[in-house]
């Protein structure tokens, strides 16, 4: 009787001392730094974005387990814009309202960020854009944006490359009717055109939400066979990307097909199957993890980050993916560098002085008058070999 | 990044209801209506107004200005087409049209031309107005099914000129930079500042309809929306009626077009899609047709709805679905016709239950 009651002593001690001593004092000694993620979950891109939530929830776990920003847990405030203006914009005074949240990540689509940067410049919290945007919202004034991909302007330059090693002379561009698309086509005809080629811009577009594209191709059949078309180029991104090419072989064109770096996703090949096949693009590191220099300096952090997606969601790392984990490590790196407490006002001149950092796309260097981070010799050639996204080299060109 | 100010908040919210509480006892009471039938208007409306002018003063905080906004917008649609819909009994999918082209008539007017945005205001409406009045004109003979296609085929047509036309619109990408409304030197640059005038604005249409509804051409849209021929052999002319009230629903989507391009500073081809007409619509239908208030009420619940429902990402949308399909079976008649005054009722249940019983006994 009297060791039972023991037992019951102890037993209660011991849980007073867990939660009154334990537990609070290791949640309540740091708050976590929270960010705002605002992203398109439902609609058109639902499948891209899918893929940077699965790899920025990964990462912010991998921090948090090696114990966070020194002793402060990273937290992720995720919303769903769908694909909404208005949305998209409530969502970003939700998050500046937060005194807790110091950066917002997102949104995804050019035609809601002007309104967010425009947000995010007015209370000032620093705005992190995944997908590159067109230059009509770039040239704004963007004390508090910053951008993670590759710019039009530099994908276009490596495509055009592409062309020249592959000697490529006349080329027909198919365009997406968003904007990022119809700069990535502009961009790349007036490059083009510098070299010497000769680049026409088909007056037939699509929608991301698309899903046959045949009327326009067939329109585009005659072009093609009049003017001895070299290859087409698709500037696209997301779903419409593999209908192009299914479509395309349905009706028997044979000549190749260039695509942008949002071609280096995944779901891509799944969708696309066999008419993938021979399909070239310039994308980011991570899509090809195993297939990069041996000295190349980020080539041990893709692979490691290629793992652990495969570990964990059973899909490999990929150029949206890459993203996502560039942008929470970026985000890592700037509030250890943070000085004293960390602010809105702090975080963002941290991160404006980020230089040198290795992650996944390649070496990020921002400054007061470049937020875009990236350059030229962060692109690689990939082409679509068995299914499989295969790194090319031309000499000359890398 | 410690949240001081969030407790302090917790705490002042209890005190905000005070004054919300107080205004809900001048609403009418329901068990006294017999006594005082008369006023009873006007005192719901009263409550309405004072609840319109404290809400964000009592709660100082930017996101509930920007949703407000954004909900006054939506409820400046919503009453127009509530006019066409609810009233005249017709049916519209391409009243987003109608809103694009506001938004487009603000944008081009004060960014190409540098008109002030109160001119760009009224010319957004009148733009509106007359190309509801041309095409309203031709496919409002239409009846049924077939105006409902028709009006769904001017919307995407609408969608399709403004992508192609790049140097009127900006085609895709749109255009940036449309400056904040203001008036006589005062800029609207504020949630706030621009909540007043959102729902300022709303307030001054309703006022509008509630006179409008109520006069002989009111009367003609009940009689149109019940019988056409009916109505014919009564000596209303239907077509003028039916076209009277496409264009005035459309010239409120012009004042809403205008307000969001000030508010958003942008102006896409992405946001007048099918899915704001069809949003637009829920909210007549949620709200209660044939009731001005219900569509004010629908449009608020479904933007806030919208808002909350981001937090589960990508459940979002099946859950928004849901919410509406029990919505629609419990509510059949809209939430602002069954509800009407019941829950500002139950507010001030304690403070009128003494007054009842003295005016009982």
């Amino acid at each position: 009787m009297k060791g039972k009651k023991g037992m019951v002593l102890w037993i209660s001690f011991l849980i007073l001392i867990s939660i009154s001593w334990a537990t609070p004092a290791y949640l309540a000694e740091k708050s976590p730094y929270k960010i705002g993620v605002n992203l398109e979950l439902t609609g058109p891109w639902a499948e891209v974005t899918k893929t940077v939530k699965m790899a920025m929830v990964m990462e912010v776990e991998k921090i948090n387990a090696m114990g966070g920003v020194d002793g402060h847990p990273l937290e992720l405030v995720i919303e769903d814009n769908g694909f909404d203006l208005g949305r998209a914009a409530a969502n970003m005074t939700k998050f500046s309202r937060n005194k807790e949240i110091v950066a917002v990540v997102g949104p995804f689509e050019d035609n809601l960020q002007a309104t967010t940067r425009a947000i995010a410049e007015r209370e000032g919290i620093t705005d992190i854009i995944i997908c590159p945007s067109n230059p009509m919202v770039r040239s704004l004034n963007q004390r508090w944006s910053f951008n993670i991909a590759q710019s039009d302007i530099i994908v276009s330059q490596k495509l055009v490359d592409l062309c020249l090693a592959r000697g490529y002379k006349k080329i027909l561009v198919f365009p997406g009717n968003w904007p990022l698309a119809l700069s990535l086509a502009e961009y790349f005809k007036r490059f083009g055109e510098e070299k010497g080629m000769k680049v026409i811009i088909s007056k037939e577009t699509h929608k991301p939400t698309d899903i046959d594209m045949t009327p326009q191709l067939i329109k585009l059949k005659p072009i093609i066979e009049s003017e001895k078309v070299d290859a087409l180029y698709a500037s696209t991104g997301g779903p419409p990307g593999p209908i192009i090419c299914k479509n395309m072989r349905t009706l028997g064109i044979k000549i190749p097909i260039i695509g942008t770096h949002a071609f280096g996703f995944n779901f891509i090949i799944a969708l696309g199957g066999e008419a993938m096949e021979g399909v070239e693009f310039a994308a980011g590191k991570p899509v090809v993890p195993y297939q990069l220099d041996k000295d190349d300096p980020v080539r041990p952090i893709v692979i490691d980050f290629d793992k652990r997606m495969r570990a964990r969601y059973g899909v490999g790392a990929d150029q949206i993916a890459g993203h996502a984990h560039d942008t929470i490590w970026l985000i890592y790196d700037a509030l250890k560098r943070c000085q004293g407490k960390v602010t809105r006002a702090n975080f963002r001149d941290a991160l404006e002085n980020t230089k040198g950092l290795k992650s996944c796309h390649g070496i990020y260097n921002y400054s007061p008058t470049d937020h875009d981070g990236l350059t030229k010799r962060d692109l690689v050639f990939i082409r679509i070999e068995g299914g499989k996204f295969m790194r090319i080299k031309f000499p000359g060109f890398e | 990044m410690v949240d001081t100010n969030q407790k302090e908040f917790r705490k002042r919210d209890l005190l905000y209801v005070v004054p919300l509480w107080l205004l809900s006892l001048i609403l009418p009471d329901p068990h006294l209506d017999h006594l005082r039938k008369e006023s009873r208007f006007r005192r719901r409306d009263l409550f309405y107004l004072g609840g319109l002018l404290l809400l964000p003063l009592m709660w100082p905080d930017t996101h509930l200005h920007h949703l407000m906004v954004l909900a006054g917008i939506n409820a400046i649609l919503a009453l127009g087409l509530s006019l066409f819909l609810g009233y005249a009994g017709q049916i519209s999918l391409g009243h987003a049209a109608f809103f694009g082209i506001g938004v487009y008539t603000t944008a081009i007017l004060t960014t190409r031309y540098g008109f002030p945005t109160f001119v760009a205001f009224w010319a957004s409406a009148l733009v509106s107005a007359a190309l509801a009045y041309l095409i309203g004109k031709p496919i409002l003979k239409l009846k049924g099914y077939f105006l409902a296609l028709a009006t769904l085929g001017f919307g995407e047509i609408f969608l399709v000129i403004v992508r192609e036309s790049h140097s009127l619109t900006g085609g895709v990408i749109g255009i940036f930079g449309i400056p904040w409304f203001s008036l006589a030197g005062f800029s609207f640059d504020t949630y706030l500042k621009q909540y007043y005038l959102t729902w300022g604005v709303l307030i001054g249409l309703l006022l509008f309809s509630k006179n409008l509804i109520r006069s002989k051409i009111g009367r003609a849209f009940l009689a149109v929306a019940t019988s056409e021929d009916a109505a014919s052999t009564v000596g209303i002319k239907v077509a003028q009626i039916k076209l009277g009230a496409f264009v005035i629903g459309a010239a409120f989507a012009g004042f809403a077009g205008s307000l969001f391009a000030c508010v958003m500073s942008t102006a896409n081809p992405e946001t007048f899609g099918l899915n704001l007409s069809v949003l637009i619509i829920m909210m007549v239908i949620l709200g209660g047709m044939g009731n001005l208030y219900g569509p004010i009420a629908g449009a608020i619940f479904l933007t806030w709805l919208v808002d909350i429902l981001g937090k589960y990402q990508e459940y979002s949308l099946p859950i928004y679905g849901l919410i509406l399909i029990l919505l629609l079976i419990s509510f059949p008649d809209g939430i602002g016709t069954r509800l009407n005054i019941r829950l500002i009722y139950l507010i001030s249940y304690f403070g009128r239950k003494k007054r009842r019983e003295k005016a009982e006994l």
